[in-house]
């Protein structure tokens, strides 16, 4: 992919030839990249496939026929008619000779000494160091890049002076380890970070035998914006950089394709796996999707998530005043004891929208199968406001992440993607680099923001219909793709902030336009024309857009019906039973069977709670059977895209009580509807879920198809929500959302963001070390100028008053707020009818005294909120 | 409780820790060690003492970063406090007119064998110390150790001093040195201590080895520490440390010290600072 600048589509062939081996190449091919295709390796250590050519190590020199002394293999362009020779007598010694040089600069005893073998074994339990002084107390023996060439080129003595830098080994950035004594300065880290993820937050420091890796000023990479994607570390030749989780696992037993199980863009990931567990998390190479790239959460967190101590993975009942651990059938028949015979309005199933479409499935039809139905609601719905059938309509949007890449002008709103998303900011850059304009529309400053070439500031809360009016005037005055009159100008988009002409003149003459919506945009008024205002530029003119939600399966919640009122398809019904809403209204049910979710800081007044899950809930539940994690059973989860892709089991430990006897969600519901006397769940397998599907939903994939797909929209007028302003007659519909001004009174604006963090109930902050260590939703952000205005220090406490009573949370200075807003992650539970809203902030404490609690949830950052009203 | 006087990185990852302890400090002897744990919720590691001070009631021993633990002792900060060091513990050195002694000391071992080799010397032995390292960045108290020995002998696997290779060429460089031991005390990692007895049995010199098996109470009580010495059972703890290196079953002491591979990994298996130094 990087090499692009120097590949041309219209490439002639070139013929070279290597070690007298013919090959036909493109021309713009490297003369290592011809060797490479010849099936003739040549050493390097700089070079990768990913990154532009560099001709850091020296290590690659060829000999060609008609060039004077020995050019470099990795920078010089193959040429038609090019002999190259790789390996003679002078090669082989000048290779020795420059990887001794490397050595003499790197802890390399241990690569030359005559008892490695001996002293590997009698090392394996003490080489977890701090500092890496030798291969054996270092993290990445055995896939070194380094050990391999020594081998190869047999080397046996250094001959040179040996030096170590004395450098101290940095340890006090989150995720992954940094010892620059083990640095060969080969520079791929510097490229990856600047060339493919557009982040540049590593360069080159100093010079000659002083240059450093680092943040430029030494700065840390927290604070030099670094979005812990791990690009870097999965390049790095050597163990400089290592990965914190794994570093002391060893090398892996193997690696399964797979998919990451945190967000809607469904990355390829290879899980590494040892003595049957998840060791590390590493991005596939698949174009479509991710093209080899990740966030922190798929590269880092998956260990922490699956393995943490307080993961529960034993069946639990309750017995009188014992919680205790139970068989499988205990728990299945105790649990379908106090399901049967329940009436519909007194049950309601809550399943997460992070579930696989497995469990989804069969969840819906465990809830639907009830005499009479039962009520069933997914948190899915909270993570897409607007309703079913807006949703429906987002997903038959033509939805690309590989089209952001390619296309010509880029409209980015509401989207930070440092740490969520980032694979969308990734490709957004490479659109800019091959020189897209980019245009972003967000209150908030943001990593995207600050490399677009224009930046439309809307008044918090406003993204939505600020996008709206640039996408009805983009392209103003072109005829149609096919030849038809010009539109009709729309709108001006006055709530741009500023003239959206410059905008509409940069989009003009472009082919293709992609639009990425981050999800604080579909909480913002005015979002309920998006679907249609893109409808209609896609008819003006190439169009791919990337409608963004938070929740790893929450369009697959939607097509397959695990919402009251949507069947699988989605098709609508008529919902029964209660839902979200009676949730968020206090109206608890008498019982609640909690599916990968646990809304609740306290114990829900309902007569039985179950509760399904990886992590138990931070309340008192009759019943917990554990669920199977990502890592733990085979399953296929729906990206944004429309795409089926697999989730591998990589996780085979022994069921005991050591580790546990965790079950698929789609199998714990299977096993309760047979206890119940019914035979419609009856699957032997995952696959016989997906054949059930494949029967509901037209169109859904085979496991091996893995190609997007529109979905068809649920007809708006049958709908039970109508577009803007969403009606509640089915007693679950999202939030009422006004249509003009803001509600509530006071200087400032708050603007409530979904948490971002969140899988199956809890927050990945919670046990995923690094991530709480960079407290990114942690109370509520503000702009250090109005902190100041208010008297309030970092970390200090202020009382936010709007109608419904105060919240008094903890305040985090963030440069990137605009004055006079205020940004607060808020999870699930919490509805936020109307939004934006003007707010009254103050220092302290203000809360009236004894003023009572609100309806609780789980969410730490919402435990201040004093309900009033 | 005792409060750290000194904690530095002396060499990559080999680091210095004196702390005050007047109690352990009156009593201490060459070849005895503490138990202590790193914080509250630690786990009770065994380190060998290298130095200490009577008057001034500290003590002080070299250890290696190599795991959960020691990464916890290597974030202590002078003023931070342990909350519990006990010692000494095991026997002592034995001292007595061996006539020649080489010592021979990898890692740790360099600090651990300083007063051994003050006392040796004092006892009117000539004592020549051979110290082992990966490479020349590594060694230390070299100084310390010249001014109370006859000669110090290094080995560098790399070349970059002294002798180049590793303890396996002990037999040559005894020769080249003129040296004759009568008795070899050995104090490092365990490949190295099983190395040096495997050249020393064919030259027939008594070969003492400190082993440094998993420890818990460090008082004879868990039994964790076992070893198999001359076909009999013993406890590093109140049987040794030092055993007799020829009689030591090796084979099983690796295997038993692999046991926890898994467990010793896991709290380090986090992605936060917190775990990690």
């Amino acid at each position: 992919m990087r090499i692009e600048p120097l590949l041309r589509p219209d490439a002639r062939a070139l013929r070279v030839e290597v070690d007298h081996l013919a090959v036909t190449v493109p021309e713009g091919t490297t003369v290592l990249r011809a060797a490479e295709v010849a099936g003739v390796s040549v050493p390097s250590l700089c070079s990768h496939k990913e990154l532009t050519p560099f001709g850091g190590c020296r290590l690659c020199t060829v000999e060609i026929e008609g060039v004077r002394g020995y050019p470099l293999a990795c920078s010089t362009l193959a040429q038609d008619g090019m002999e190259v020779t790789t390996d003679t007598v002078a090669l082989r010694e000048m290779h020795a000779e420059i990887l001794r040089l490397i050595l003499s600069e790197h802890p390399s005893s241990c690569l030359l000494c005559d008892e490695a073998d001996d002293c590997r074994r009698s090392l394996t339990t003490i080489r977890k160091a701090g500092v890496s002084t030798g291969c054996r107390s270092c993290p990445n023996d055995g896939a070194c890049e380094l050990q391999r060439l020594v081998e190869r080129l047999g080397i046996t003595e250094i001959g040179y002076p040996i030096a170590y830098r004395g450098l101290e080994a940095e340890h006090d950035d989150p995720f992954f380890d940094r010892d620059y004594n083990l640095c060969i300065l080969c520079g791929r880290c510097v490229r990856m970070c600047h060339e493919v993820r557009g982040a540049s937050v590593l360069a080159f420091k100093y010079r000659g035998p002083r240059t450093l890796i680092g943040p430029a000023f030494g700065a840390s990479h927290v604070a030099a914006g670094c979005e812990f994607c791990g690009a870097c570390v999965s390049v790095c030749p050597t163990g400089a950089l290592s990965d914190k989780v794994s570093k002391w696992d060893g090398r892996p037993d193997g690696i399964e394709t797979s998919t990451c199980p945190f967000c809607c863009l469904g990355c390829r990931v290879e899980l590494a796996h040892r003595d049957g567990a998840l060791s590390s998390v590493g991005a596939a190479h698949d174009a479509e999707v991710n093209d080899g790239q990740l966030c922190v959460r798929g590269r880092f967190c998956a260990p922490e998530a699956t393995h943490h101590h307080s993961r529960a993975r034993q069946p639990l009942v309750r017995k009188g005043a014992y919680f205790r651990v139970a068989s499988w059938d205990e728990a299945l028949d105790e649990t379908a004891g106090k399901l049967s015979g329940i009436a519909a309005d007194d049950i309601l199933m809550l399943v997460s929208g992070d579930l696989a479409n497995e469990g989804l499935y069969a969840a819906q039809r465990f809830a639907r199968g009830f005499p009479g139905g039962a009520g069933l609601d997914s948190t899915a719905r909270a993570r897409l406001p607007g309703g079913p059938a807006f949703w429906s309509r987002m997903f038959a949007l033509p939805i690309s992440i590989k089209a952001l890449g390619e296309a010509e002008i880029v409209i980015v709103a509401g989207l930070d993607t440092r740490f969520s998303f980032s694979v969308a900011g990734v490709q957004v850059r490479r659109a800019v680099r091959r020189g897209a304009k980019l245009i972003v529309v967000d209150a908030r400053e943001s990593n995207l923001a600050r490399v677009a070439d224009q930046w439309l500031r809307p008044r918090p809360g406003d993204e939505a219909r600020a996008l709206v009016g640039l996408v009805r005037t983009l392209g103003d005055g072109e005829p149609g793709p096919d030849g038809s009159e010009p539109t009709p100008s729309g709108e001006p988009a006055e709530a741009a902030g500023r003239p959206g002409g410059e905008a509409n003149e940069m989009a003009r003459g472009a082919a293709t336009t992609a639009v990425v919506i981050g999800p604080r945009v579909f909480d913002c008024r005015g979002a309920e024309e998006l679907p249609f205002e893109l409808e209609a530029l896609g008819a003006r003119r190439a169009v791919s857009i990337l409608p963004l939600a938070h929740g790893a399966n929450v369009r697959g919640a939607l097509e397959l019906g695990v919402l009251g009122e949507v069947l699988p398809g989605p098709r609508l019904a008529v919902g029964r039973g209660p839902g979200l809403a009676q949730l968020r209204a206090g109206r608890l049910p008498k019982v609640l069977y909690l599916v990968g979710e646990a809304p609740f800081a306290t114990q829900p007044a309902c007569d039985v709670v179950i509760a399904q899950d990886l992590y138990l809930p931070p309340f008192e539940v009759d019943t917990f059977l554990p669920a199977a994690s990502f890592a733990e059973a085979e399953g296929t989860l729906t990206n944004i895209e429309g795409r089926v892709q697999d989730m591998c089991r990589v996780e085979h430990l022994s069921p005991g009580t050591a580790h546990g006897l965790a079950r698929p969600d789609w199998q714990i519901f299977s096993d309760l509807a047979a206890r119940l006397g019914r035979s419609d769940l009856r699957y032997a397998d995952a696959a016989a879920v997906r054949a059930a599907i494949r029967i509901d939903v037209p169109g859904f994939a085979a496991e091996l198809d893995r190609s997007p797909r529109r979905m068809t929209p649920i007809a708006p007028d049958a709908s039970s929500t109508a577009a803007g302003l969403e009606s509640d007659d089915a007693g679950r519909g999202p939030s009422v959302r006004p249509q003009e001004g803001l509600a509530g009174h006071g200087r400032f604006i708050l603007i409530s963001e979904q948490a971002s963090f969140r899988h199956r109930g809890i927050d990945l902050a919670d046990v995923v070390e690094g991530l709480g260590e960079l407290h990114l939703e942690e109370g509520l952000a503000m702009n250090p100028d109005d902190l100041a205005r208010l008297g309030v220090e970092e970390g200090g406490t202020v009382t936010v008053t709007l109608d419904g009573g105060d919240l008094v949370c903890a305040v985090r200075s963030d440069s990137e707020c605009p004055r006079g807003a205020a940004f607060l992650a808020r999870d699930e539970l919490w509805e936020w009818s109307t939004h934006p809203v003007r707010v009254r902030i103050r220092a302290g404490d203000r809360s009236p005294a004894g003023a009572s609690r609100p309806p609780a949830t789980r969410d730490r950052r919402l435990a201040g909120w004093r309900g009033g009203g | 409780m005792v409060t750290v006087v000194e904690r530095h990185m002396i060499v990559p990852n080999v680091h210095v820790l004196t702390v005050e302890a007047p109690e352990v400090a009156e009593s201490v002897r060459p070849g005895n060690f503490v138990i202590l744990r790193p914080d509250e919720q630690g786990e009770r590691i065994p380190l060998t003492v290298a130095d200490w001070d009577a008057g001034a009631g500290t003590v002080t021993s070299i250890f290696v970063q190599v795991g959960a633990s020691t990464a916890k002792l290597a974030r202590l900060k002078p003023g931070d406090t342990i909350p519990s060091y006990a010692g000494p513990l095991g026997n002592e050195t034995e001292i007595a007119r061996f006539g020649t002694v080489l010592l021979i000391g990898g890692c740790y071992g360099l600090g651990s064998l300083l007063p051994i080799a003050r006392e040796l010397t004092a006892a009117g032995n000539r004592v020549f110390v051979l110290v082992e390292a990966r490479s020349a960045y590594l060694l230390y108290w070299e100084e310390r150790l010249r001014a109370v020995v006859e000669r110090l002998i290094v080995v560098t696997r790399d070349g970059s001093r002294g002798y180049k290779g590793h303890v396996t060429r002990l037999a040559e460089i005894l020769a080249l040195e003129k040296i004759a031991p009568d008795r070899v005390i050995a104090h490092g990692c365990t490949f190295q201590m099983m190395t040096v007895s495997r050249q020393t049995r064919p030259l027939g010199i008594k070969t003492m080895v400190s082993m440094n098996p998993i420890m818990i109470d460090g008082t004879g009580m868990c039994g964790v520490c076992r070893l198999t010495v001359a076909g009999k059972t013993k406890f590093a703890c109140v049987d040794g440390p030092e055993f007799d290196g020829h009689e030591v079953d090796w084979e099983e002491f690796l295997a038993r010290r692999e046991s926890y591979r898994a467990e010793e990994a896991e709290p380090l298996r986090r992605s936060g600072c917190a775990s990690h130094f």
